[in-house]
Formats: C-alpha cells, structure tokens, sequence
C-alpha cells in the first residue's frame, strides 16, 4: 500500500459514499437485533413474557456442562474438521477439471451444480434416505452382491453424522462456482509469460494459478468454515429436526434453536448463539492472521 | 464469441494439426494430439459417470413424480409403471392458490435481491478493498461478524423491529436488506476480487486524472464482471430456496413463495399430497437452473471481455 | 377479490421498491380497506384438511362482508416456529390451531384467551366427547375449540398376517400377546422384516400403558402421573421386543422420524405400528395393502383387562390473548362448528371426525371406507371410555425419543432413561407453573 502514493492519502468523504449503502443498513437494520440478542443473552426469556435479568447465569450454565450441549460442540466441530476440507478440496478438484477446455462445460457444470440447487428441500432429505437407509440402495447392493448385512448408515449413531458430511461434500456447487470465477479472473498474460519462460503446465499451475487463486481460495475457506459452524439444515431435514439419533447429529445450531422455539429458553439460546459467535470470531481471527504468509493479492505487487 | 468459451487448450492442438511443417514434428504432433484426444476422452467418460453419481437422486425425484402416491415409496424401480401427469396438474392447481402465483412471487422478490446485491456489495466491496478511510479494519470486522451470529438467534429481536416498521406481510424485509448491502458475504466475495485486480490499473487511470468514482466505473467494475456475475446467481439462488424469511414475513398464502408453497403440499397427514409435492419439487428446481445454466455462460464469456491485456 | 387486490399490492411493493423508494413504508392495509381484518394462522394435517378449512372460511366472508380472513397455513413445525416469533414480537394471528401439549404451554403463559365467558353460549359443547374438552382445558378453563376426535391405535396390515398364518390378537389382549405375535411375525418373514415398528420413542402409547399399571403421563391437574419405575417398565418392554426380535434395532427405527413416507408399514418392512387415527388415511393412501386398526393392549397377563383408550383433540382453534375483536373469532369459531352450514362446509371431506356426538354419527356414515374404519373404531372406544389425556408439556415426543434411543443403542439403562425422562418434564412442569 506504501507504494501507491497518491491513492495513499486518506479518501474519508468518496469512501463514506461507497460504504452508505452498508452503513445505513448496519445501523437500520443490523445494529438493533444483534445488540438485541445480546441482551437477551443475559436475561431469562420465554418468549411470551417481559425477559428478566439475570446476570451471567446463562453463561454460567453452560460453562457448567450441560450435556447436550458439550454433545453439540462435539458434533458440530467433528463437522467442521471434516466437511470443510472435503467440501472445499472437491470444489475445487472439479473447478480446475471444468476450467479446461472440453466441448460440453456448461452441460457438465450444471449438472454437477444441480446438487446445490436442492439445497434443503424435502426432496434431498427423501432422497438421502433412499440411498443410505436400511434398505436403500448401498444395503441392497451390499446384501445382494456381498451377503452383508449393513446397519442404516444414515440413522446409526456410529455413521449419521459422516452421511451427513458426506452430503455436504455432494453439495460443493457453490465453493466451485466461485473457485472458476477466480480461475477466469486469472489474466491469461500470466499464463503466457510463464510460458515464455519455460513453464510447463505443472510449474505453470503451482507458480501461476494457486498463487493468484488464493484470495479467493482463502474466502471460500473462511465462508466455509462460518458456514459449518452454523450448519442448521442437512441435520434439520434428515433428522426431521430432532439431532437424531441419540443426539449423533445434534448440531449446535439445531441445540440452539431447540432450546429457543421447542423449550422457549431465548435467554439461554441466545447466550449459546454469542458463545458460537466467539469461537467463530476465533477461528476467523486465525485465518486472517495465516492469510499473510499464503494469500497473495494482485494489489501487493 | 459462442466459442469464447472453449479455452486456449483446444485452440492450441488445432492449431498443431493444422499445421504440419517438417515431417519429423509433425509426427510428433500427432502423438501429442492422439494422446491428447485420448486424455479428453477419458476425462469426458470421468465426468459422465461422476455426472451421473450426482444426478442420481435427481433422476429418483424426477421418477417419483410421476408415481401415483401409493407407489412412491414401496415401489423403488427406476422405471415408472405409466407416468401420472395427476401429480403436476394437482400441485399445479393447488388446495390453497394456483401454484403460479408463488413463482410469481419468487420471480419478484429474487430479481430484486439479485439487484440490490449486486449494486450495493459492489459499492461497498470496492471501498473496503481499494479506498482507505478512518476505521477501515474495525468496520470490516464488523461487517464480518454480522454473519457469525445464528440467523435463529437475532430472529425475535429482527421481527420486533421490523413489525414496528410495518414491514410486516410485504416483501420489505427480504427486499432491502439486500439493497443496503447487509449480506457480508457477498462484500467479502467482491473485497477479494478485486484485491486480485493490480493496482497499476488504477494508478494509471489516476495519473490520467481519473478519481476514485471513475475508476470503480470504469475499470474494477468491468473487471470483476466474474464477482458480479457469480453475486447475481447466488443472490437469486439463494432468495428463491430461502424458507425461514418468507415464513415469518409474508404471512398470508396468495404472498407465499415457493418453498413456503412446496411446504403447503407437505402436510403429514394428507391422503394425496406426496405426488403433487415432488412434481412441484422438481418443477420448483427448474428456474433455478434455467437461471445457473445462462449464467455460468456469462462467466465463460465474461472472460473474453473483461481479459486482462496487460 | 381481497387475492387480486393484494397481488396488485405485491407487486406494487416489487415495483416500488425497484424504483427506489425503498424505505417509503407501504401500507400492508391497503387490502383492508374499510373492512374487519383477522389472520387465522395454522397448521395444515392433510390437504383435504386444508381445502375445507378455506371453503368455510371464504363461506363466513360472504355472509359477512364486512369482515376479511386472512388464512396463514403451514406445515405443523413450521406454523410453531412462526406463531411463537410472532407472538414474541406482540404480532400473533388473531385465532390459530394448537395442540393439545402446545396448548398448556401457550395458555400457561397467557397467549390463549380463556374461552370461558363464550361457553355455553354461543359455544355449547355439551354434546362433544370429555376426551376433546380435556384436552383443550387448562387450569380449569377451556382454552380452544376442539376441531377433530382422534385416538391412538395399532395400525396393521393384514395381508403380513395372512400370508404367514399369524392370527391378529382378538378385541381384548395383553402386552405380552403384542410381543408374541410381533415376534411371530418377524421370525415367519425373515430378514428385513419385523412385527411391529419401536414404539417406545412415542409418549401416546406409553400413556395406555400406565394406565394398565394404574398411572398416567399427566394428572388432571397438571402434574407429572408416573414415577421413573413405571417408565422404566415402559422402556424395558421395547427393549426386550427389540432383543426377541419383534421390532426392528434401533438404527432402523431411527429412520422412521416422523414422516410417513420412512415408516416400516409403508415400505413393507413391518406389520404394525402404533399411531393416531388421524395418520390413517394418509398412511393409507401410501400403500398398496390394505391397511387396518385396532386397539392397543389392555392389560397384562394375569392382570384385569379393562379399556384403557379414549379419544381427544388433535387440533383446536384458540384466540389470541391480545386479539382486538374477539367476539368476532368467536363468531367464526361457532360458525365452523355449529352452524349447520359451516359445519358440513367444514367436515364434509376433510379427513377429520368431528368431536361431538352427532358429529361422529353423520360423518361416520357418509364417509368412505378408510372414513367408516375410523369412526368404527372411535365409536368402539367410546362404548367405555377410559378417562381422557390431559395437556402435557411441549416437546413430550423428544424426550421420549431421545429416552428410548438412548436404551436401544446402550447409552443407558431403561430406569436411568426414565429418570431423566421423569426429571425433564418435572423442570418443564415447574417452568410453566412459574
């Protein structure tokens, strides 16, 4: 930034008018219920009448070991620790296949969005159950060919939260999309300088391509990972929203919401919200410190 | 420009076979492109049957709506008996209001969230990325950390203020929103685009005398056309799947969107409603791949117009 | 009329807000203009349910014209969602559906109106079965309007009996006959078949099953009616039914959850479940068998046989503390269910059997066949009808899910599952009463 001298000097007026979208928004509508849940988080709240103050007990209990919620953490970091890197590493495995030239990419990369367009439908959740159930199709196919007798994968307590990963991995649309907008940002004169330097395709992928991509692989990590934690839906529909079975994808989301619209506790789930925002906070706070020493952005150099 | 698409590594074995020189390379050339086309092959016949690993729960929903109700679930061949259009003509009539009238509602309100995010993001990305002004990286946390609270947790708190605004029952709180920029995602998104555009870019245009409007207008704008292309179908995805929002604040069925009229389909207890449900399940999917199919040919051509020369 | 005006309004809104005027605050009123104005919010149990509902509703509008409804219908999870956002927010529609545990927590905690001054007149529900009135009632005061009769039963399909010589258990039996021929059933089919589908994750049949024992989930005056020993029992028993074989292990049961499109009896999987008689016309419909029902067991061996089933709501219409005009969702409310008109507007097709007496005796014979089983089957019941369920406390169904779940994959023990059951609902108990 030092480089660029004239830009350098402070723009505050320019600068405001470009944020006044945002910033009007932050205030009108972003501001009051964040400040709002917040407070929430310290009072005894069912809902229906006036919430009452109490201090850090919410806080308290949780710090005490509820079980279901040490239960929920488990899950939804287990989640994380897994579903991040498979999701992000497939997206972008396809990405760099379908960033090439074959006849076909637009066919190809829709269908293997189309995945992500169902999203959180009903129809997933139907269909889920059609593969990895008892007597879905991976059963039949073990039972048949193989004489196994497998348990319901996706209801077992032992694998329902890896169908679950598994699902998010099958739903990598979205990291992809945006992984090949990055790869068409990339200049091609990179590419054709590299090769007039004598880079073959290999050198020309790790000294041109994964450099000049890390801004956006860095942002899709970050999303990911902000997206995992609060992940709601893949249990919501496949567990029908009970976190099922014995509370092997509770997610701390759905703990969360539980305790907000089936207990009424608002107070205590709101403190469990801001408790997710800290660890959020924290591993956000990681990334971007990490981001110096592999993130390169075009507007360094 | 149709062929804009196909990048350089087609053009490039063309241009090899079409022109043969000395004996010698030539056939070398033809090695290359014989093993070329046989690399494309086999990555064609990857992708086919990866394709069709990711399609299969589709074609299961596809079949399945054209299953009479009693069927649905004890019969699971692939094969329907005979197709049982009933299902698209009831969930197409439907109990409450046409079904057409939630696509109609869907249409207007993604339009617009695809709008307002593309505009207003894009304003505020560029500020956070390429201006500098007092309280830059608090205010990005900030904005960052709008979204790590859980949507469920700052429900009530939203539905009293919006409530209070009269907002409630009309499309004002899923619309503005988007046009006031509030999905950080989106900003953060366009922040590392144009993080990835080079500087020199602007300062040329500066040295040109052209200030920091201009510059937004005239060179990161069309340079990140893949940033704004991938904003707008996000935006529009994501509004039209998005079911807790319309839940709580459009209220009455003939404002209902889609997922809140899929929902309607999905009583419990009903004698019927299975078949109508997935048929309008799939049909629901429809525009939305509509939308990402003539989109994501934006995001090739993109390329040829926007190309960096340098 | 009011559907084209607020689609024009809607679009208004799009256009508007496409040109600009974003934060300019459009009346949501424009629909209503110069006439009464109630939302009337639910929960949707099937289609049918659905369709009569708005007939009836659109019927009262056109005797009125001065008063406009604004149906707001989801699916029941969905609708909870809503309601308790809404009421939080001081929003809540004017009148909506509850069920018989949400409604002792909405009217414990002052969302419901007391229908108490409306009652005889205009609502007399003289005539509607006890069990209905129960389970509306609160505190001594009855909260909503009963809109079905529905009971818990086993629903079975009697070719899987056929087909291997099973006999079905006869009127009266016991728990340990259910056992016997649930594993019967499975050992004639053979793999990836069993008798009857886990029953122990649902509250509804453990209340008969107390009452065997002389207990009940819930006392008439809204305390807990069973200790962690008679739970326990409750919980031994599918254990010992999944041990023998006669339902299936845990892990496939789990897939079941609460939709109908999973369920064992569905895909041909199991001979029975147990249920309430409002799923039976929707199961119904989504099997090739045929499908029937009977009662639960009514005693144990050795032990006196008594009927031990009765009928109650499975969804009411409750007021809104804070509706402006409650005497006009009374008047709605009376329309639906006593004006000759509204009722068969209402009824006729719905799926539901009315609460009342007369009601159940017209629908029973005008119905169709599935309908005819049904009201055979209530009027069965209520040739000696045990004392009816009274409200309970929200999220009952998870508990004893998550209670039984924990024992079939051996996370506890079925008395360490009950007492965390019984501690549970003694917390909620005590969190309504305060």
């Amino acid at each position: 930034m030092s480089t660029t001298k004239n830009l350098s000097k402070r723009q505050n007026g320019v600068a405001f008018l470009f944020l006044s979208p945002w910033l009007v928004g932050f205030f009108l509508l972003t501001l009051g219920p964040i400040l709002g849940s917040m407070y929430l988080s310290f009072t005894n709240y069912d809902l229906f009448n006036p919430p009452v103050w109490t201090g850090f007990d919410n806080y308290r209990k949780l710090m005490g070991g509820d079980p279901r919620y040490i239960q929920s953490l488990k899950v939804t970091f287990t989640y994380v620790l897994f579903s991040v890197p498979l999701k992000l590493g497939f997206a972008l495995f396809i990405a760099l296949i379908l960033n090439r030239g074959l006849r076909g990419l637009g066919f190809y990369r829709s269908v293997f969005y189309l995945p992500s367009l169902l999203g959180g439908s009903v129809a997933v959740a139907l269909m889920w159950r059609q593969i990895f159930s008892y007597d879905g199709i991976i059963n039949h196919f073990l039972w048949t060919y193989l004489g196994y007798d497998a348990p319901s994968w996706i209801t077992n307590p032992d694998y329902a939260l890896g169908t679950l990963v598994l699902l998010a991995a099958w739903q990598f649309g979205a990291p992809m999309v945006i992984f090949l907008a990055g790869l068409k940002q990339i200049p091609q004169d990179m590419y054709d300088a590299a090769a007039i330097d004598g880079a073959r395709p290999v050198q020309q992928f790790f000294y041109v391509t994964i450099p000049l991509l890390t801004p956006i692989i860095f942002f899709n990590f970050v999303m990911q990972t902000i997206g995992s934690f609060q992940a709601f839906t893949p249990s919501y529909i496949i567990s029908d929203g009970t976190g099922g079975p014995a509370d092997s994808t509770l997610f701390y989301t759905l703990y969360l919401y539980e305790q907000a619209f089936t207990d009424f506790e608002m107070g205590y789930a709101s403190a469990i919200a801001w408790v997710l925002v800290g660890i959020i906070a924290i591993a956000t706070s990681i990334s971007f410190l990490s981001a110096k020493y592999w993130v390169h952005y075009g507007d360094e150099g | 420009m149709a062929n804009a698409g196909y990048d350089d590594m087609t053009s490039e074995t063309d241009q090899f076979t079409a022109q043969p020189t000395a004996a010698p390379t030539s056939n070398i050339n033809h090695v290359t492109a014989r093993s070329k086309a046989r690399g494309r092959l086999i990555m064609h016949l990857f992708l086919i049957v990866f394709g069709l690993l990711m399609l299969y729960p589709l074609i299961w929903l596809a079949v399945s709506s054209f299953k009479p109700s009693e069927i649905i679930f004890s019969d699971t061949s692939i094969i329907p008996r005979h197709f049982e259009w009933e299902n698209y003509a009831r969930g197409w009539a439907g109990v409450a209001a046409p079904f057409k009238i939630f696509f109609a509602n869907s249409f207007v309100i993604a339009t617009l969230a695809v709008i307002g995010n593309v505009l207003s993001c894009s304003f505020v990305a560029y500020a956070f990325a390429r201006l500098d002004f007092a309280f830059k990286k608090p205010l990005f946390a900030l904005m960052l950390m709008t979204i790590m609270l859980p949507v469920h947790a700052s429900l009530i708190p939203q539905y009293i203020l919006f409530n209070a605004f009269g907002w409630v029952n009309t499309i004002l709180p899923i619309v503005t929103p988007k046009l006031l920029a509030v999905e950080a995602f989106f900003i953060f998104l366009m922040v590392q685009f144009i993080r990835g555009i080079p500087r020199e870019l602007d300062e040329a245009a500066a040295i040109d005398g052209a200030g920091p409007i201009r510059i937004y207008f005239s060179i990161i704008l069309p340079l990140m056309s893949p940033a704004l292309v991938t904003t707008a179908v996000f935006s529009f995805l994501w509004t039209y799947e998005d079911f807790l929002t319309p839940l709580i604040y459009l209220t009455s069925i003939e404002n209902y969107v889609v997922p809140q009229g899929l929902r309607l389909l999905q009583a419990a207890r009903g004698a019927s409603s299975w078949g109508p449900m997935l048929a309008m399940s799939l049909l629901s999917l429809v525009p939305m791949f509509i939308v990402f199919f003539i989109f994501q040919r934006k995001l090739i051509d993109g390329i040829a117009t926007t190309g960096l020369k340098g | 009329m009011a559907a084209t005006q607020s689609r024009r309004n809607f679009l208004k809104q799009g256009s508007a807000v496409m040109g600009g005027f974003a934060l300019t605050v459009l009346s949501k009123g424009a629909m209503a203009q110069g006439k009464t104005r109630v939302r009337f919010s639910g929960f949707v149990e099937s289609e049918e349910q659905l369709a009569t509902t708005l007939k009836v509703l659109k019927a009262y509008e056109a005797k009125n014209p001065g008063v406009e409804i604004v149906p707001e219908f989801s699916t029941f999870r969905s609708f909870t969602d809503k309601l308790a956002t809404e009421a939080a927010g001081g929003n809540a529609p004017d009148m909506f559906s509850v069920n018989v545990d949400l409604l002792a927590e909405y009217a414990a905690r002052g969302v419901l109106a007391p229908l108490t001054e409306y009652i005889p007149d205009p609502l007399d529900v003289s005539s509607y079965q006890d069990g209905s009135v129960f389970s509306c009632t609160y505190d001594g005061q009855m909260y909503a309007m009963p809109n079905d009769a529905i009971a818990t039963a086993i629903f079975f399909n009697p070719r899987k009996f056929e087909e291997v010589g099973v006999a079905v258990p006869d009127k009266f039996y016991t728990w340990e006959t259910l056992q016997e021929t649930a594993v019967a059933l499975s050992e004639a089919h053979g793999r990836g078949f069993w008798g009857i589908e886990d029953g122990g994750g649902n509250n509804l049949p453990c209340d008969i099953f107390l009452r065997a024992r002389g207990k009940a989930l819930f006392t008439p005056e809204h305390t807990i009616g069973f200790d962690a020993e008679d739970g326990a029992a409750w919980f031994q028993y599918w254990e010992d039914m999944r041990q023998s074989g006669g339902c299936p292990p845990a892990d496939v049961q789990a897939q079941a959850g609460d939709n109908s499109a999973s369920l064992g009896i569905v895909r041909g999987r199991a001979g029975m479940l147990v249920q309430t008689t409002d799923s039976f016309i929707g199961i119904g419909a989504l099997m090739e068998d045929p499908l029937d029902l009977m009662m639960l067991p009514n005693g144990f061996d050795g032990g006196e046989m008594k009927q031990h089933l009765y009928d109650y709501a499975g969804n009411s219409t409750g007021i809104w503390a804070n509706a402006p005009d409650k005497a006009l969702c009374v008047d709605i409310i009376r329309f639906m269910h006593f004006d000759p008109e509204g009722v068969e507007l209402y009824y006729t097709g719905s799926g539901m059997i009315p609460a009342s007496t007369e009601g159940l005796e017209k629908f029973g014979t005008s119905g169709t066949e599935e309908e005819k089983k049904l009201v055979a089957y209530l009027r069965m019941l209520r040739e000696d009808p045990a004392p009816s369920r009274r409200p309970g406390v929200g999220g009952l169904g998870g508990m004893f899910r998550r209670g039984n779940e924990a024992v079939a994959f051996g996370d506890a023990t079925p008395l360490e599952a009950a007492e965390a059951l019984v501690a549970e609902i003694n917390e909620k108990l005590a969190a309504l009463k305060a």
